[in-house]
């Protein structure tokens, strides 16, 4: 059994090698554990994987309901209301080009005020659906304890949320680009058409990771209050107030293994500089959100029975 | 007859920690000190039940004897240490009416999130909802929070909301204990429009009287094990006997 497991991790790896270069061979080995480990679980398991696939359909009126009544209650009583989900990241932005373009210098192509909006709009989406999610489970309790309804609805409807609030900040984006625009510091180009395609990526990498912290926190409370702080480390370890190029050379190795880099610089590279990401960063984009998918669905259907005796 | 309902050496076990623990820092030093030991609860052990199509099952037993933890494995809501539970065919759980109610929202909106909770479509709902109005008696209460509302009145809107498909099988557990007896009579002749169009029934209650009036079999518990199967009236007359 392990030695098929590693006949076909190595037949993978030189299938790989191509994409991803020799010197990255931990993705290849990483990327193929963590599917075949994933595949494996979920075929054996396939058919009540089949079955949770089927009420999907069936309860997609409860996350409808679910995601608009966390709008109507997230600015309830507030004059702005929705506007709020527009002003924030252009506040945010403000703030940063203030400190980043006047008292700290970070030169970056396109101006700080681009790079930041781009990459505070995406990591935003995983901080705001990752705190969300983390006490899905349990704050369903009195939900799960008294009717059946397929759990994995919680943590979703908080990704879907969160992910309707991107899209309202990429009003925000529109506005911060046009004024640019119209002074002649950026222009406007078609890739800026491809934008669902790294949020949609985005999307379903931060439902895996969602998930993984829902039954976590189900287990132990304790990650709801390190979770902030992984987040706050996860912040800085990304290239959202500083570009890539000013890290040395080894650091620049280790920041491929961050998958937030690759969303970031995806989007980044589709809405501000106009060039299409390669071919390889969209395969790499795709093994992330999938792996990560994987992994959270294999870890989430594992616990989800015992859930309803540990809330 | 097909059997819908097949409950096979089903047991049901809840570890009750001496102490709760739920960080990791503690989880860690008790797994070491290998000190991680539980008290077993066990609610269920080895019950076996078939229920064909049609039956009207009446389950019966003290408190704590293990009902409602039944009624939880076979709706879904728990899955079972060991043994297995099949059912085929979709369940009207009323189990504890109006789950899923948002106190703070009016009646109009607890409707519809109510039904969406139970898997309704809302085309369904909306072409429902003057039905499920009459029916709960409320419709001058239609735009009231329901964190208003007597207790009676929350379980007729959700029984109202949960008896709106014919089901294939509908688990009622005491359920029918809230509301005055007019909505009682009313209760029991939409579960008995239900058994006549052939739906399975399973119904948890203390009133003997209702289970002998409703029930074809009777399944009495003691202490989470089977203590007798049978007939309505010989079992509800053994479980009534004084000291047997």
């Amino acid at each position: 059994m392990l030695a098929i497991f590693v006949g076909v991790l190595c037949a993978t790896e030189a299938f790989t090698a191509p994409v991803f270069g020799k010197t990255n061979f931990v993705f290849g080995f990483g990327f193929t554990f963590i599917l075949l480990y994933c595949g494996l679980e979920i075929f054996f398991d396939r058919r009540s994987f089949v079955k949770d696939i089927a009420s999907m359909k069936r309860y997609k009126y409860l996350l409808y309901d679910l995601v608009t009544k966390d709008l109507k209650t997230k600015y309830r009583r507030s004059a702005l209301g929705v506007l709020w989900s527009v002003l924030n990241p252009l506040l945010m932005m403000l703030v940063l080009t203030a400190v980043f373009s006047q008292i700290i210098r970070v030169d970056v192509p396109g101006g700080f005020a681009l790079f930041y909006l781009t990459g505070y709009i995406m990591f935003n989406f995983v901080s705001e659906a990752s705190n969300f999610a983390l006490y899905t489970i349990t704050s369903a309790a009195p939900l799960i304890k008294k009717v059946f309804i397929p759990k994995f609805v919680f943590p979703l409807e908080k990704c879907i949320f969160s992910f309707v609030n991107m899209l309202f900040s990429l009003i925000a984006f529109v506005f911060v680009f046009s004024f640019f625009a119209i002074t002649g510091k950026v222009t406007p180009s078609v890739t800026m058409l491809m934008f669902p395609l790294p949020m949609l990526y985005l999307f379903v990498f931060c439902f895996g990771l969602c998930l993984v912290l829902a039954t976590l926190v189900v287990f132990f409370r304790d990650i709801g209050h390190i979770w902030g702080i992984l987040l706050t480390v996860w912040m800085y370890a990304s290239p959202i107030i500083y570009p890539v190029d000013l890290l040395p050379d080894w650091l620049r190795m280790l920041m491929n293994f961050n998958p937030l880099y690759h969303y970031i610089d995806y989007f980044r590279c589709v809405m501000v500089y106009g060039t299409v990401p390669s071919l390889r960063e969209n395969i790499l984009c795709i093994l992330f959100s999938l792996s990560m998918l994987l992994f959270g669905i294999v870890v989430f259907r594992k616990k989800q029975d015992s859930f309803v005796l540990h809330i | 007859m097909d059997t819908v309902i097949d409950i096979k050496n089903v047991s049901m076990r809840f570890n009750m920690p001496r102490e709760k623990i739920d960080n990791m820092k503690e989880f860690f030093i008790k797994f070491l000190k290998r000190q991680l030991d539980y008290e077993e609860f066990v609610a269920l052990s080895d019950i076996s039940l078939e229920v064909k199509r049609g039956e009207v099952v009446g389950i019966v037993g003290l408190n704590g004897s293990g009902k409602s933890t039944l009624l939880k494995i076979i709706s879904g809501i728990l899955s079972p240490s060991e043994g297995s539970c099949e059912v085929k065919g979709t369940i009207s759980p009323l189990i504890e009416l109006g789950a899923g109610f948002d106190f703070e929202l009016t009646t109009r909106e607890n409707i519809f999130l109510n039904g969406s909770v139970l898997g309704f479509e809302r085309a369904f709902i909306k072409e429902k909802y003057d039905e499920i109005l009459d029916f709960a008696e409320l419709r001058a209460f239609e735009n009231v929070a329901i964190k208003n509302f007597s207790s009676g009145m929350i379980a007729r809107l959700g029984f109202a909301i949960a008896t709106l498909v014919k089901p294939d099988i509908l688990i009622v557990d005491e359920i029918l204990a809230v509301g005055d007896y007019l909505f009682q009579q009313k209760c029991e002749q939409r579960i008995a429009d239900m058994m006549s169009g052939g739906t399975t029934v399973l119904i948890v209650s203390h009133a003997i009287e209702q289970i002998q009036r409703l029930c074809t079999r009777v399944v009495w518990l003691e202490g989470g094990r089977v203590r007798m199967i049978g007939d309505t009236l010989e079992v509800c007359n053994k479980y009534l006997a004084p000291n047997e």
